[in-house]
């Protein structure tokens, strides 16, 4: 009887404590296409989006959520083919572009700023070239963007050989989180539990899309002045050239590396990670 | 334990073997296969960057690649002509060392994936720097090394991103100049040649031995051998 009463008066407690601070889920349906989110945070603060890459979902962002829902109101998404969400429609930039728009347009009253890892950067950098005049500032994460020559493409095909052929061999979950504790040796339990979830339940069709071919960085005709941070590792997927065709595109880029870190940098560095976001929202 | 080496730059032409490398049976023939398959789509005009040279070079150089599972072989050791291996001088070792080398030295080829020294290969030119070779063999690569204790990796930096593993020490050689330290370049070849001949003929598994290495200047400075100019 006791106990009932504590577990009573501590729910009581917590709950006068964060009055509007909510972690829910929620689905979003364009068509047949269904989108899964969660929101993090209190409501009463500023909205920011977070998109995944690829091969990722939601739950990519776990660590940075729990420093930056202090401070924000997240809303974390599935991206097409990924964590719970379906595969409908065509697994391309501008499709998944179309998705995303409507999303915002559907589920944000006004403004917000959105962060973007590895294909989420390249799909945040799109909506800004789009002139989404909801998008305020913009975090990129090592974007993946390619130059467009067959040897790209070819380095794209050669990856989904390999991603799909392993993918296929895996009887069970447990063979992927060996796959991803082989391939991430320095990572700890609980992030390659994570990330070997998120490579068994992605939609193994992503690798005969055109994705790839739509990473290729547009010269804009008019510079876009939204406020944009690159987010950099120290060994990163993003080269010189397209750093300058960023440059000539935005007026107002920021560009900060971390060291000592590569493409899993949200994984390596989550806390330096939300610390520059927290900085440059500020 | 195992030693990484990259493979060389300088390759014999000659084939020592009238085996064709498709009947090889060579533990990589299906992503090879792929890695053909996928340089067989591309563009002429791609080619120079592929191969890193003239346009005429580079379609002969393809058009080798392309036909590689009907070229000839030679053992590895034979192949590879560079600096490293000439300084290694597989053919003068004993046999009880040629074996600890065989069972001990891999060689990271963007092309051809691990490859022991008495694999049979064909001549081919394609750097692991290009179509993202790295990423195309770190699952395969780190699976293939996952149960091994400890790796000496004696690799160019590219090269040591095509796996990953935690039991890896990393083997440089630099000279000390001024308080300076400076990469050891050609000289830093011939010493890696001698380090793979001293570690196999003492038939070293240790790592504690293994930096006792003290040759041409060179001692073990706590990062990397070093060698005071």
């Amino acid at each position: 009887m006791f106990n009932k009463i504590s577990i009573l008066l501590g729910v009581l407690v917590i709950m006068s404590c964060s009055s509007q601070t909510v972690a829910n889920n929620g689905l979003y349906e364009l068509k047949n296409q269904k989108i899964y989110f969660h929101n993090h945070g209190d409501y009463n603060n500023r909205n920011l989006l977070l998109v995944h890459g690829l091969m990722g979902s939601s739950n990519s962002f776990d660590e940075i959520v729990s420093e930056l829902e202090k401070h924000y109101y997240l809303t974390v998404i599935d991206l097409p083919g990924h964590g719970d969400s379906n595969l409908q429609i065509e697994f391309s930039i501008e499709e998944l572009s179309n998705v995303l728009e409507s999303f915002i347009k559907d589920n944000f009253k006004g403004k917000l700023d959105m962060v973007g890892y590895s294909l989420g950067g390249t799909l945040t950098n799109n909506l800004l070239s789009r002139n989404n005049n909801q998008i305020d500032n913009v975090i990129l994460i090592d974007p993946w963007f390619s130059n467009n020559t067959t040897i790209d493409a070819a380095a794209f095909k050669l990856l989904g050989f390999i991603e799909k052929r392993e993918k296929n061999g895996w009887d069970n979950f447990k063979d992927a989180v060996k796959y991803v504790d082989n391939m991430n040796p320095s990572l700890n339990d609980i992030q390659n539990e994570s990330i070997a979830k998120n490579r068994f339940d992605y939609d193994i069709k992503i690798w005969e899309s055109p994705i790839q071919r739509g990473t290729l960085i547009r010269k804009e005709e008019l510079t876009i002045d939204n406020n944009v941070l690159l987010i950099k590792p120290e060994s990163s997927l993003i080269r010189d050239s397209q750093i300058n065709k960023l440059k000539n595109n935005f007026s107002n880029l920021f560009i900060e590396e971390i060291k000592e870190s590569t493409h899993m940098i949200i994984f390596e560095k989550p806390n330096e990670i939300s610390d520059k976001i927290f900085n440059f929202l500020k | 334990m195992k030693i990484l080496i990259p493979p060389s730059e300088g390759k014999s032409k000659e084939n020592t073997k009238s085996l064709l490398f498709g009947e090889s049976k060579h533990e990589y023939s299906s992503e090879i296969k792929e890695i053909v398959n996928i340089l067989s789509t591309s563009k002429n005009e791609d080619l120079s960057k592929i191969y890193g040279t003239s346009i005429e070079k580079s379609e002969a150089l393809h058009k080798e690649n392309l036909e590689l599972f009907n070229q000839k072989c030679s053992f590895a050791y034979e192949r590879y002509t560079g600096v490293v291996y000439n300084n290694f001088d597989f053919k003068t070792l004993d046999e009880e060392s040629k074996e600890f080398a065989i069972n001990n030295i891999l060689i990271t080829s963007g092309f051809l994936g691990l490859v022991k020294l008495n694999d049979l290969i064909p001549n081919y030119k394609l750097k692991m720097n290009v179509l993202k070779l790295t990423n195309f063999w770190k699952p395969i690569f780190s699976k293939k090394l996952e149960n091994e204790s400890l790796l000496i990796d004696l690799l160019p930096e590219i090269h040591s991103k095509s796996y990953e593993s935690l039991n890896t020490v990393k083997i440089d050689f630099k000279f000390q100049k001024n308080n300076k330290f400076i990469s050891a370049g050609h000289n830093g070849k011939a010493i890696k040649g001698k380090f793979l001949r001293y570690i196999v003929k003492n038939k070293l598994e240790k790592i504690e031995n293994i930096l006792e290495f003290n040759q041409d200047g060179f001692k073990w400075g706590g990062d990397f051998f070093l060698k005071k100019v």
